[in-house]
């Protein structure tokens, strides 16, 4: 037995057991059938693939005459035990078995004749021999119930579920069987139309899990792009951290040393006064101790913004949108690239107050990162990267991130938010960066524009609404 | 008795100097307080075409270049230097540098030395008296 059908199998079992709406459909089915037939008693069985063997497993589907009752697995196992007078049957087997409906050649209902405890006269186009053992239940002769129908409903050309009929009289009337049918028809079509729906919801949910995992990739991908440049920025701070750290050892060493022999008692006071050069150490180092204090701290804090702003930008669990500051994004996404645009342009924001927006701070981040990483490549030797931030309308903010750069072939702008399109070198480029930005401001309900003159200079454009969540 | 190191000395003292060239002030800051003790003069600067003035002063026998700076990499303002003034001893002092180009630059000899930030102050300044020292005696 392969997976894919055992899957199948276990997709119809959820159906019948957990989807409310679809059980109710069925419920109906079987209700109607129940009544046209005239029967006492109309229960789903559904098929449950165990290894090679088919097995029938009772749902909690049950139609009776007069009110339709639903039973939940406990009263069903305690229907396999002692408490079969729960049910209007009281002569209840329960025998696993495989099923010789699983194949039933004519697509027709089998009718299983019921005598007492003994199942009889298999009615089967193939002409098979029935199994010696059913699941069934055995009516009660008192209920004078003399046949059961088990209806095989089919999906993708296999027995899925059963329908079982608990009748009175054995006369079968051609219209009672083209009900069946017709019932038999409606059935397996909502059946595979719900199938089908929950294949296209698994193909929907893969397809946005690949989508998470490109834009995460891409994201690190730019991440290695940036993170040597990081390195250095965090480096440059930490150096002389590190060096400070160890002058200010020295100082406090001078000062201690001071100290100590002012107030030893082996040198009663102003009998030891310092040397001129002691004094001039010791002045110098209380002259610089602050300043050298306060450029360390400097230091340190660099060292903790672009943590932060790595952070952010890394950010896995952006999951939850947040009321986040475009502006504050776009200084965050600076910080990071600030290595990589210090050495060769100038970059000017002119950042107005823009109302928050709600919106996943770490995407946002992606996108700017992506859009002045573009601009620091499009520089040559040296440039001007120009970021603005407005109100455009009181709904719409726009961003314009403007380069004097190389620009951008006229016949490559059309194809610039293609995923995989890339002009840079081999390695260097993913070309997915813009693809996933155009995603990503699109996902906030935004737009993405571009334009450019070769030899001048591109600017992409952002909007982004910001106006009170619809 | 006096716990009490003396450990800065007169610059007129000395007659070797050290320019360091870095566009990170604070780097500079640095060097300036660490070196006080050092038995050669500190010169430093946040721009390379300075740095380039000052190699020509006879006193300035190392010169100790940041790599990335704005318009101008350690590589070429060391290639420069070394136009200007073949004797000088070429450092490059770098936390990030493009590792083939200095490959190449130690191979032609433009830059003597490459030394990774971050580094101790002693050991630098103590590798920088060395080298001077070697100069020195010859």
């Amino acid at each position: 037995m392969n997976t894919s059908k055992d899957q199948f199998f276990s997709k119809i079992l959820n159906l019948l057991s957990a989807d409310e709406v679809f059980i109710n459909a069925i419920k109906i089915y079987t209700e109607i059938l129940r009544e046209h037939c005239d029967a006492e008693l109309g229960h789903i069985l559904t098929i449950k693939q165990t290894g090679e063997q088919p097995t029938l497993v009772s749902s909690r589907i049950w139609c009776s005459r007069g009110a339709s009752l639903t039973l939940g697995t406990e009263e069903l196992s305690a229907l396999t035990n002692q408490n079969r007078e729960l049910l209007p049957f009281k002569n209840f087997i329960s025998v696993t078995d495989q099923l010789s409906i699983n194949e039933p050649t004519d697509n027709s209902f089998i009718a299983l004749m019921a005598e007492e405890s003994q199942l009889t006269n298999f009615r089967n186009n193939s002409g098979a021999e029935p199994p010696t053992e059913y699941p069934r239940y055995l009516p009660l002769k008192s209920t004078e119930i003399e046949n059961i129908f088990s209806l095989p409903i089919h999906s993708e050309g296999l027995v899925v579920a059963v329908i079982e009929l608990f009748i009175k009289t054995s006369h079968w009337t051609p219209d009672r069987k083209g009900l069946i049918d017709f019932t038999a028809k409606l059935f397996e079509q909502s059946l595979n139309n719900k199938t089908r729906r929950a294949e296209q919801d698994d193909t929907i949910q893969a397809l946005r899990m690949a989508q998470t995992q490109l834009i995460q990739s891409e994201k690190m991908a730019s991440l290695g792009t940036v993170a040597a440049g990081v390195a250095h920025e965090i480096n440059n701070p930490l150096s002389f951290i590190l060096s400070n750290t160890e002058t200010l050892g020295q100082y406090i060493k001078t000062l201690t040393g001071a100290i100590t022999s002012l107030i030893s008692p082996n040198s009663p006071p102003g009998a030891k006064p310092l040397s001129r050069e002691e004094q001039e150490e010791i002045t110098y180092v209380l002259n610089d101790i602050n300043p050298m204090i306060a450029e360390t701290l400097e230091g340190i804090m660099r060292v903790r913004e672009i943590v932060q702003g790595l952070k952010a930008f890394s950010r896995a669990d952006d999951s939850i949108q947040k009321r986040v500051s475009v502006n504050e994004l776009i200084e965050n996404s600076l910080k990071l690239l600030a290595n990589e645009t210090k050495y060769k342009c100038k970059v000017h924001t002119v950042l107005e107050p823009v109302p928050e927006i709600l919106g996943f701070p770490g995407q946002l981040m992606q996108v700017f990162t992506n859009l002045v990483l573009n601009s620091v490549q499009a520089i040559e030797k040296s440039g001007v990267i120009t970021i603005r931030s407005r109100l455009r309308t009181p709904e719409t903010i726009e961003l314009r991130f403007e380069d004097n750069g190389k620009g951008i072939a006229p016949e490559d702008l059309e194809n610039l938010f293609l995923p995989f399109f890339t002009t840079k070198p081999v390695g260097s480029g993913t070309g997915l960066g813009l693809s996933i930005s155009y995603g990503i401001v699109r996902n906030h309900g935004g737009s993405i524009s571009v334009t450019s003159t070769l030899g001048e200079g591109t600017c992409f454009c952002v909007t982004l609404p910001c106006g009170p969540k619809k | 008795m006096r716990y009490f190191t003396l450990w800065a000395k007169k610059m007129s003292d000395h007659h070797s100097s050290v320019i360091f060239v870095d566009d990170e002030a604070n780097i500079l800051k640095t060097i300036i307080r660490s070196m006080r003790s050092a038995n050669f003069k500190v010169l430093t600067t946040t721009e390379p075409t300075e740095a380039l003035k000052f190699c020509l002063l006879e006193s300035v026998q190392i010169i100790v270049s940041d790599f990335r700076m704005p318009g101008i990499n350690g590589v070429e303002l060391l290639t420069s230097a070394k136009q200007l003034k073949p004797d000088l001893h070429r450092i490059i002092l770098s936390g990030l540098a493009d590792e083939n180009l200095i490959d190449e630059a130690l191979k032609n000899e433009v830059v003597h030395q490459y030394l990774v930030k971050p580094i101790k102050m002693t050991e630098l300044q103590t590798l920088l008296e060395t080298i001077l020292s070697a100069k020195n005696s010859v």
